[in-house]
């Protein structure tokens, strides 16, 4: 049970790190590889607030949403003057992970920042025989409200229609009179601050370090080659399955856990070539 | 007669440059002949890479790990089997690397467009991962291959950077040559069309697939060559030569020189390891803020100069290769 527990917490970090990549592939085919650079923003934004200010948690994860949101706005304007072709895309995003991560080591200096310790999460809650710490039990509540939250966006309302339909068809899109570009602008902005609030509340196991923006981006990746591009569902059922799995084989063989997420996606992609949700990349 | 001429043209000044390299270990210290040494061996990774990124436009960021694999096999052999014949290491290397590229293939292919560079991104990890992992992948208490050393070439050879320099000169020169015998062959020609237009290529009759696997095959193989040539150059191979990281500096290189061009995978090559060099060199903290500034300066420079670069690929005498301009 504990290890159920663990597996979910780490699954709710999972679909916060992979769902804003995955909105951004499905939504305009852009590559944003800097993805994981924006979490490792978010995950240092909320140390400085929360650990070293002494800010409330609540508020410090929603201002390096804040943050995020704005950096998002940056990198949508350097992805839009560049062509949009693989190349370049690459180019942009690589240079954007060795820049930001390099200023953050400049900035917060090159020690990696342990798991944020917060006041009022330190306990476990006491659920039949197990003892849930309260900090997993909160990122995990925090993972479901945001993919609900995104859900009915997608779903339910007009903006996440259009972006619907520019998964399907860009050029029909445009052509039915609808500004596709402030969609992607408004995709890239939801992205961000999701990642960034990915790196505060994931901060509290997994801390901040300037190895994130290569970390998160693989485990991200991952989830979005399980989970298939453009549906929310689709990305948590992928997100819960590779925790809960991380979980297990950490347990049960832990020399070889970080090659059983591999091995898994190598079994998606054999079996269902555009992952579990279907929509053709 | 004219043929001779212009065949002569072509072939003189790539003759001179070779010769000019071969030579240059008299005019230069032992440092600088071992960076340049660094910066051939990584002009011919990239250059096997872009046998599948540029000309087959296969947009790998896992070729690092295919290096991986001939840098391991030649190291593992060497360090605990004894192995020290480079004829029989080499002889190792491209099958044990075209076996893995075949299977990285095999993965990589079920997927399509930006998919792919995604799976190619965590197959390339997943090789890294291994290599951190797995304790027969690591020697004398330490997390890489460490005591490599230059191998015996089955005569007397006396190793100093000087003759490393030339040796692997020699090396680089005949897998170039290689590739661009590929490059120009029909199977070069298939790749280019598969890559412009896959539909009308099959329509044509060409098994599209077939040609994707064949390419990168043929530049997994020669890119675990070239990872051989670096664990021999550099004493040891670790898991960080192996990862996303290093795959993705090697698409560097091959966007920076030109991709899908007859010699721009190699110059960028050259020139970002020297990039990268003089970098660390001026500032060994803030080395990779250059080196990423440099990368976004390039990318927006493609939008707002394409005359330059255009002007560029002509002066490396590159064909036209619209897809990639």
């Amino acid at each position: 049970m504990q290890v159920v527990a663990n597996g979910v917490a780490l699954g709710a970090v999972l679909f916060l790190m992979g769902s804003g990549l995955a909105l951004l592939l499905g939504a305009m085919g852009v590559l944003n590889l800097a993805h994981g650079a924006v979490y490792m923003v978010g995950a240092y934004t909320t140390w400085t607030l929360a650990i070293s200010q002494g800010w409330p948690l609540v508020g410090a994860v929603l201002a390096a949403g804040a943050v995020c949101a704005v950096l998002g706005v940056i990198l949508e304007r350097l992805f839009r003057v560049i062509p949009g072709r693989p190349n370049e895309q690459i180019l942009m995003s690589f240079g954007l992970i060795y820049v930001l991560g390099n200023l953050a080591q400049l900035v917060w200096g090159p020690v990696a920042k342990s798991p944020f310790q917060v006041a009022g999460l330190q306990g476990a809650v006491q659920v039949g025989d197990v003892a849930i710490p309260a900090n997993r039990l909160a990122i995990a509540a925090v993972g479901f409200a945001i993919a609900l939250l995104l859900w009915l966006v997608q779903d339910r309302t007009r903006v996440g229609a259009m972006v619907r339909a520019g998964m399907d068809d860009a050029e029909m899109t445009r052509a039915l009179g609808i500004n596709l570009d402030r969609v992607v602008l408004a995709v890239f902005v939801l992205g961000s601050a999701v990642a960034g609030i990915a790196g505060g509340i994931g901060g509290l196991v997994l801390g901040a370090s300037t190895n994130q923006p290569m970390d998160v981006l693989l485990l991200a990746l991952i989830v979005v080659v399980v989970g298939g591009i453009g549906s929310v569902p689709g990305t948590l059922v992928a997100s819960l399955m590779i925790g809960l799995l991380d979980a297990f084989s950490r347990y049960q063989f832990p020399e070889m856990s970080s090659v059983m997420l591999y091995l898994l996606m190598v079994a998606v992609l054999v079996a269902r070539p555009t992952g579990l949700s279907g929509r053709v990349a | 007669m004219v043929g001779v001429f212009s065949r002569a043209r072509r072939v003189a000044p790539v003759a001179i440059l070779v010769v000019a390299a071969f030579l240059l270990p008299f005019l230069l210290s032992t440092q600088q002949e071992s960076l340049l040494t660094r910066a051939l061996i990584f002009g011919a990774m990239a250059a096997s890479l872009d046998l599948a990124y540029g000309q087959a436009g296969l947009y790998s960021l896992g070729h690092a790990a295919l290096a991986g694999v001939g840098g391991y096999t030649a190291g593992l052999l060497m360090v605990r089997y004894e192995v020290q014949s480079f004829w029989l290491l080499m002889l190792a290397v491209a099958g044990a690397s075209a076996a893995a590229s075949m299977a990285f293939a095999l993965v990589s292919l079920r997927a399509k467009g930006l998919y792919f560079i995604l799976v190619t991104l965590a197959l390339g990890q997943m090789v890294a991962n291994l290599a951190q992992q797995w304790d027969f992948l690591k020697t004398a208490q330490a997390e890489a291959v460490t005591g490599i050393v230059m191998p015996s070439l089955g005569f007397a050879t006396i190793w100093n950077p000087g003759t490393v320099y030339q040796f692997v000169l020699v090396v680089v020169v005949v897998m170039l040559f290689t590739i661009q015998r590929i490059i120009g062959s029909p199977v070069g020609l298939a790749l280019r069309g598969a890559r412009e237009n896959g539909v009308r290529m099959s329509a044509l009759g060409y098994d599209v697939w077939r040609y994707r696997v064949a390419a990168i095959v043929l530049s997994g193989t020669l890119c675990g060559l070239s990872g051989a040539l670096f664990a021999f150059h550099s004493g040891l191979i670790a898991p960080s030569n192996v990862g996303v990281a290093a795959s993705g500096v090697l698409v560097l290189m091959a966007i920076i020189g030109g991709s899908g061009t007859r010699y721009g995978a190699f110059v960028g090559g050259v020139v970002v390891t020297l990039l990268q060099f003089y970098a660390s060199e001026w500032s060994m903290e803030r080395a990779p803020m250059i080196v990423g500034v440099l990368f976004i300066l390039t990318a927006l420079l493609i939008r707002f100069r394409p005359a330059a670069a255009s002007a560029l690929r002509g002066l490396l005498r590159g064909e036209a290769s619209h897809a990639s301009a």
